[in-house]
């Protein structure tokens, strides 16, 4: 199972060192949807380059996940930057890919995700602005 | 020689990467501003650099964001120096790391990127 998104990034990354395998296609395939499906409920729409950026990001993050491995903490002050609720809806988002497969997801993980969402969200506003 | 390499932090971050390829002899044109990841190819373009590294939490979206756009060759994910030294000798030309905002980076990076350069013109 695959999607076009998937494909796209496979084509991007494919003569990297770390080309996408099955196994990262079968974790975005889950967890890719999760993320479209919060975007879609807050109103917020990726383009091309954006789904890309995001895409790459979910494939690092489903590699760290397979393999138990997390992230140094972050500034806190970066949560000042996400929109209220984001960040809890994002746990909710990261958690329910993470708790299956026995992950603990620390706070940086939802804190990069987060951000992916707010960068698409002001990007979006920006150009509805100028519009 | 002088090679001009982009810096783009997704925190805006990245000043000891710069002090690092200036260090190392070369010109940093870092990006302000948060975000900054994602402009890397942009700037690469507009400055005519040979070089793009881009910061973010996992290593990649400026990286493929500047394959996507200018079909730059990249690596992404690097957590390690050495690892972008050998990016740089495959002739990877926009490098994505996590958050690694080390002069050692940006000196060792840039010493690669004259040495590879260095070669290919003797």
């Amino acid at each position: 199972m695959t999607t076009p998104l998937i494909e796209r990034l496979a084509t991007t990354v494919g003569d990297s060192s770390s080309p996408v395998t099955d196994a990262d296609r079968a974790d975005l395939t889950e967890f890719l949807p999760l993320a479209q499906v919060y975007a879609e409920t807050c109103g917020i729409g990726f383009d091309d380059i954006r789904s890309l950026a995001l895409a790459v990001h979910a494939l690092a993050f489903v590699r760290r996940v397979r393999v138990d491995e997390h992230l140094d903490a972050l500034d806190e002050e970066l949560g000042a930057e996400i929109a209220p609720g984001r960040m809890a809806a994002v746990r909710t988002l990261v958690d329910a890919f993470c708790a299956p497969r026995g992950f603990a997801a620390h706070d940086t993980e939802v804190l990069l995700l987060a951000l992916h969402f707010e960068a698409a969200a002001q990007l979006q506003h920006q150009t509805s602005q100028q519009a | 020689m002088t090679v001009k390499i982009v810096i783009g932090h997704r925190l805006g971050k990245g000043q000891a990467v710069a002090d690092g390829v200036r260090a190392a002899g070369g010109e940093p044109v870092l990006i302000p501003g948060p975000g900054a990841d994602m402009k890397v190819g942009d700037v690469m373009d507009a400055e005519g650099a040979q070089l793009g590294i881009s910061f973010c939490g996992s290593g990649g979206a400026g990286a493929v964001t500047a394959k996507a756009k200018y079909g730059h060759d990249i690596e992404f994910g690097m957590r390690s120096a050495q690892a972008g030294v050998a990016a740089v000798e495959q002739g990877r030309t926009v490098l994505g790391f996590g958050f690694l905002d080390s002069e050692e980076l940006g000196f060792k990076v840039t010493e690669a990127l004259l040495k590879k350069l260095a070669k290919e013109a003797s």
